[in-house]
């Protein structure tokens, strides 16, 4: 009981400490507005993301379309929150998976030890050594072309990261006296694993995830600018700024405006990362 | 600690067998894929073994097939069309990817390991801040976009540098600043992490304490104890750096390998994809297995436990 009131404790302090860092705030505001605007993108918006307009191609930034207009007369905003839409989920839910995924066979790995660590730990290492766009291509290749099935194998790719981790702090967390002094009383199994380990290594884990996040967000886009990714009509952000890219010269808006928004979104997520890593470490420090 | 190196150099056969086996086998059962109905070409004409038995072969014979081909004779196969050899492309393409690739790792290293350490010899300073701010920025960034403002400022507005055809002067400029703006991130964070833990460690407080030098702390000792994670890492940088290469190819139109296999899986010729992806995925064993031995002469740590232990690794715990 006590560990667990301690526990809670450190975890107010963290957030206190995530809250008074402004750095962290303002990106935590970034990007929930970003995310907002791509979830609600319906209504933010009045157009869709494939009505075409011819008589507006190009069209510069203006009142009624704030990003302008694209090559074929698309509204550039309803494309990036459209896009927003489908490159988040993506990247949302391989994080998701690679989370659960790397969880499991980490804990394992760190618990068992032994001949079955190092089995997923081979595994790990085989699969980290396949670029990650690579490996993308292949599960494509497999279960079709442009539908989204990618986020499997971008969950796959970013697995091994998650893995080591987790049996990293794993096997430093099975070698602290209250893990030893719980086992002593009796308790095993899964009890040991979700009331006395996942608690304790949590914390770093979910800053981790964020960095995880973060990749996965500049992955799927680039699968999208390499012409791998979401299909044409939909709408991604990688995507977009391939269509823009031809036309840099003339309209370079169709491309710097959606740039910028991804560029502010990564870095949000990015810098929420650190302002959690900052709180959580700090926390570990002042304990001894 | 020969021996092993040589068990590592070894392991590489299997390892690279197996993962041809699962890019071959990825791509054998893709639905609509050549790699299962078409007779085997060889680069000149159809294959003189299969092709007596090429409608029946079964999967194994052509993966066995294949990798004899591939590592006997150097011979990927011919394009769908039969116009051209696979393996002349694959080589001429991995040379201007070895030379982006390599190129961007060396200004990588040579950018972010000063960084690095300025980086962390200083935590909380002002160039602390500035750099680490840096990091965040280009690991953001994504670098297509990254190279779209590239293109924009120095080759339309500027006219400075081409944005595309390596070929002429200057033509691997925005494609290697591109690739080397993530790969700097990457190395400012991993040195700049090696070098702090170090200088927290307790021998260097008691080499300070003896008087010494801070530039000899950080230059001789903390530096030399350092490389060893930053070593570890290089394998991981590598394969990054690889990525971006890919992205960069796409981008200025440089005739790499992921150039290659991008216009491949956009007119979907499985022999040209297949080709693509073992040779990356050779090459990346091959790295791996390179830092593997690197971080076993540079750490004698690792070593003692290699020699003791037999390379077991296991936590013990259980």
């Amino acid at each position: 009981m006590r560990s667990s009131g301690s526990a809670t404790k450190k975890e107010a302090s963290a957030r206190l400490r995530f809250f008074k860092n402004p750095v962290s705030v303002a990106a935590l505001i970034v990007f929930a507005v970003i995310l907002f605007c791509c979830v609600f993108a319906p209504v933010v918006s009045r157009y869709g993301y494939a009505e075409m307009r011819v008589s507006e191609r190009f069209l510069k930034p203006c009142s009624d379309h704030i990003f302008g207009c694209d090559y074929a007369g698309r509204d550039t905003f309803a494309r990036v929150l459209y896009g927003g839409r489908n490159t988040l989920k993506i990247a949302a839910v391989a994080t998701v998976l690679a989370a659960l995924g790397g969880m499991t066979l980490g804990i394992i790995s760190g618990i068992c030890g032994g001949t079955t660590d190092m089995l997923i730990m081979r595994a790990m290492e085989i699969l980290s050594a396949v670029p990650s766009l690579l490996l993308v291509i292949l599960a494509e290749c497999l279960m079709g072309w442009g539908k989204g099935n990618f986020m499997y194998a971008m969950a796959l790719s970013a697995l091994p990261s998650v893995v080591r981790l987790i049996r990293a702090s794993v096997s430093q967390v099975m070698s602290k006296s209250y893990i030893e002094a719980s086992r002593a009383l009796g308790v095993k199994g899964l009890r040991l694993v979700f009331k006395h380990i996942l608690p304790n290594i949590l914390p770093s884990v979910f800053v981790h995830l964020t960095g995880t996040f973060a990749e996965q967000i500049l992955l799927c886009s680039i699968m999208g600018y390499v012409g791998v990714g979401i299909n044409p009509p939909q709408a991604e952000w990688g995507l977009i700024i391939f269509e823009g890219y031809a036309s840099l010269r003339t309209a370079p808006h169709a491309v710097l405006l959606p740039a910028a928004v991804i560029a502010v979104c990564v870095l949000s997520v990015n810098l929420i990362g650190n302002g959690l890593r900052d709180a959580v470490d700090g926390g570990d420090r002042s304990d001894g | 600690m020969t021996k092993y190196i040589i068990k590592r150099i070894l392991l590489i056969v299997p390892v690279v067998l197996a993962v041809i086996f699962l890019v071959f086998g990825i791509l054998y059962i893709t639905p609509g894929s050549s790699l299962n109905r078409m007779q085997i070409y060889c680069s000149d004409g159809l294959d003189p073994v299969l092709s007596a038995v090429s409608a029946e072969a079964g999967f194994f014979t052509r993966y066995v097939r294949y990798c004899y081909n591939v590592f006997f004779h150097l011979d990927f196969g011919a394009s769908a069309n039969r116009s051209v050899s696979i393996a002349d492309q694959v080589f001429m393409r991995w040379q201007w990817t070895l030379k982006l690739a390599g190129l961007s790792l060396l200004v990588s290293a040579v950018l972010g390991i000063p960084a690095g350490i300025a980086s962390a010899t200083h935590p909380g300073g002002k160039a602390d801040r500035i750099i680490s701010a840096v990091a965040t920025l280009f690991s953001s960034v994504p670098s297509y976009c990254f190279a779209v403002g590239l293109a924009l400022l120095f080759a339309l507005k500027l006219g400075w540098l081409p944005s595309y055809g390596v070929q002429q002067a200057g033509g691997l400029v925005l494609p290697v600043v591109t690739v080397s703006a993530s790969g700097i991130s990457q190395f400012i964070r991993v040195v700049r992490a090696a070098v702090s833990e170090t200088l927290d460690k307790n021998y260097i407080t008691a080499l300070r304490a003896a008087g010494l030098k801070e530039r000899a702390v950080i230059g001789v000792h903390a530096l030399r104890n350092a490389l060893v994670p930053i070593t570890a890492s290089l394998g991981e940088t590598a394969t990054k750096i690889l990525g971006g290469t890919f992205v960069a190819e796409k981008f200025f139109a440089v005739p790499g390998i992921g150039f290659y296999l991008i216009k491949a899986i956009s007119k979907v010729e499985y022999e040209i994809i297949l080709a693509c992806a073992a040779s990356t995925a050779v090459f990346l064993v091959i790295l791996n297995i390179i830092t593997d031995i690197i971080c076993l002469c540079a750490d004698p740590q690792l070593r003692k436990r290699i020699t003791a232990g037999g390379g077991k690794r296991g936590s013990g715990h259980a």
